[in-house]
């Protein structure tokens, strides 16, 4: 399936961000990865998910955490890198 | 050896030269490249300057001290000025040099070395764990070693670190140099021309074109002019909003019921009349087999539009959806 881009403010805590990851996977589709970028005229996360067939969805949601914290038993990192949390970047790592 | 074999000889090239003679060169060539590599990685890449920086920058503060003191310019005598200005620029222009000189060493040191030890004692350390008897001691050692993985995971994200601040050292050489020609140019100009307090400026420009703050802010301002550009090709669809956790728990339950194995075209219809999905609009299959928007692909639709909408109206869409699922026997 394709692959597509979506904005996540970068104003948002992040378990706001990791709510809004889950709204969209629940809807059939997989979160990829995040990118902070330049768009709307401002900088922001853009974020890639992976649109799933009609009636999947990822099986465990996704978790994210300050870089350091550490990954929950029974979860691997599925994604590290920087994301606007609260308007200031921060390292964070996603679990599944 | 059959007796009419020749007593063996050392091995001649043509010129006369031995094996031997051109391993031993070898060698000597070898030492020496290892010991040019281990200067080159006490000094992160960079050469030894052929002058101390520091020292240089000492005597220079003392040479230059009266010339590049700023109400010594104004105390001087009008006929004085112009070699005052120019005595200014010149003693500030070499300080802000050797200055930025001893920054950039700052910048980009230490890397390779840290890299290069890092991987040589995760492989003693995960070869030591392969040898040892105890368990104890091989669990200790792996530890130590993945460890050691992780110091070299933060030694590559120092090394992203470190790609940028090439990069923003190239921008600053790039400004420093178009600063510059403004200052060269003002020291064949005369006063009134190329007035002090100008000088100081492009004096000022010059030294925030060598700093990082410099470098950032005028990347920024790159980025700002093509965010145009950029905004065409990143196709974003959409802004994500934050959906309550009950919101979440709802859209999960109907995308699930598209999947229910037993779902069948004739309830993926119903939900979707009851959506208010016109007969002509209805598709003819449950997938996009026949080149249309299958059923279950309009019914997501619907699903990810309720969704995106805003707080004030997400939560009754989601209700019409559930409503519409349930009477179509897709939810119970």
């Amino acid at each position: 399936m394709a692959n597509y881009l979506v904005e996540i403010k970068g104003d948002n805590s992040l378990p706001n961000i990791e709510l809004a990851i889950a709204g969209e996977e629940a809807t059939g589709a997989k979160f990829l990865n995040s990118n902070i970028s330049f768009h709307g005229g401002a900088v922001t996360n853009l974020v890639t998910f992976e649109d799933l067939p009609a009636g999947q969805r990822p099986k465990k949601p996704l978790l994210l955490a300050k870089h350091g914290d550490p990954v929950p038993d029974g979860r691997s990192t599925v994604w590290a890198g920087v994301m606007l949390v609260l308007g200031s970047n921060l390292a964070v790592i996603a679990s599944r | 050896m059959p007796a009419d074999t020749p007593p063996a000889q050392p091995f001649k090239t043509q010129t006369g030269v031995t094996m031997k003679s051109i391993f031993k060169y070898l060698l000597f060539l070898l030492a020496t490249l290892l010991m040019a590599g281990c200067g080159s990685l006490r000094t992160g890449g960079a050469p030894d300057p052929s002058f101390d920086l520091a020292a240089d920058l000492a005597s220079l503060s003392k040479e230059f001290d009266s010339a590049t003191n700023i109400p010594n310019y104004y105390s001087a005598a009008p006929a004085e000025r112009l070699d005052a200005r120019n005595r200014f620029i010149s003693g500030r222009l070499v300080q802000i040099d050797l200055q930025f000189l001893k920054f950039l060493r700052t910048l980009t040191a230490d890397k390779q070395q840290l890299d290069a030890a890092t991987d040589i004692a995760g492989l003693t350390l995960n070869l030591a764990g392969t040898l040892v008897g105890s368990a104890r001691a091989k669990t200790n050692l792996a530890a130590a070693a993945a460890g050691l993985g992780g110091a070299k995971t933060t030694i590559d994200k120092d090394f992203y670190y470190e790609k940028s601040i090439e990069s923003l050292v190239a921008t600053m050489n790039a400004k420093r140099k178009e600063a510059l020609v403004g200052v060269l140019t003002g020291l064949g100009a005369t006063l009134d021309q190329y007035p002090f307090e100008r000088a100081l400026t492009d004096l000022h420009q010059y030294y925030l074109a060598g700093t990082l703050n410099g470098a950032i802010q005028f990347i920024n301002v790159q980025a700002a002019q093509s965010e145009t550009n950029s905004d065409k090709k990143l196709a974003v669809l959409y802004a994500l909003p934050i959906p309550t956790v009950a919101q979440v728990s709802d859209i999960s339950r109907l995308t699930d019921a598209l999947g229910a194995p037993g779902l069948t075209l004739d309830q993926a219809r119903k939900a979707l009349t009851t959506l208010g999905i016109a007969p002509a609009q209805m598709p003819a299959a449950m997938d996009d087999a026949d080149g249309k928007q299958g059923a279950l692909a309009l019914l997501k639709k619907r699903v990810r539009d309720a969704k995106n909408l805003p707080d004030d109206k997400r939560d009754a869409a989601i209700k019409s959806l559930v409503e519409a699922f349930r009477n179509a026997g897709m939810l119970n």
